[in-house]
């Protein structure tokens, strides 16, 4: 009973994408659980998984939105920019990826007009990179 | 300790994330996807998953358990939907 159950539920291609996040959600936890010697718990993989899933659900409706506002039919990379617009350090963290990919392509006038569209969102942000540094437990440890 | 990042697509594959964008897109004309699009959301998706679970490791740290719970989710949810 449970395998016909488990069948059909493979059959239906949103959980097959769920499956597929989750399973890569607990690679990225397994690894950061060797790094920082914590245990963490199934139901927290799950949760990040589940948010996720919403989350990738929320961006593509912006993202949709975001093309058709500027009156295009593709989805191209200042609309995912323009996703980040709330946090300037996950902003700085795109445009780092960005260059990585890309180092002779000169980016100055997209960098410049959204930097003025992001600076108006100063007052309620965290720093991404302060949170990031997990080597700070190492030293605890 | 070396920060772990997602070079050689081995944690959340292009693929998996250009589906999930199919999977959700509507089925309409105004919904192409550009190929630089999908590495740069693919990069956002595992930034997200990465924050989710460094924040929440770093809460059970600082209350000083090595057991990393639901709770200690619960508690930096907030912070990191408003984040993104």
């Amino acid at each position: 009973m449970a395998d016909l159950d488990d069948e059909r539920l493979l059959q239906d291609p949103g959980s097959r994408l769920k499956v597929a996040l989750h399973a890569a959600c607990g690679k990225i936890c397994e690894q950061l659980q060797i790094q920082s010697n914590v245990t963490v718990d199934k139901q927290v993989v799950n949760a990040i998984g589940d948010i996720t899933f919403q989350q990738i659900e929320t961006f593509c409706q912006d993202l949709d939105v975001f093309s058709k506002h500027g009156k295009r039919t593709t989805i191209n990379v200042d609309d995912v920019r323009l996703l980040c617009r709330r946090n300037p350090g996950l902003l700085d963290k795109i445009d780092d990826f960005q260059r990585s990919l890309k180092p002779l392509k000169t980016t100055s006038r997209s960098t410049t007009s959204r930097n003025n569209i992001s600076s108006r969102y100063d007052d309620h942000n965290v720093d991404i990179t302060v949170v990031e540094s997990s080597s700070d437990m190492d030293d605890i440890n | 300790m070396d920060e772990i990042n997602n070079r050689n697509n081995e944690y959340i594959k292009t693929e998996l994330i250009a589906k999930l964008l199919k999977h959700f897109l509507p089925e309409d004309k105004s919904s192409r996807l550009s190929s630089d699009m999908v590495k740069y959301f693919t990069e956002l998706i595992f930034i997200f998953i990465h924050q989710a679970f460094t924040r929440t490791i770093q809460q059970a740290s600082s209350e000083g358990t090595i057991h990393v719970d639901i709770q200690h989710f619960e508690k930096i949810l907030m912070q990191l939907l408003l984040d993104f």
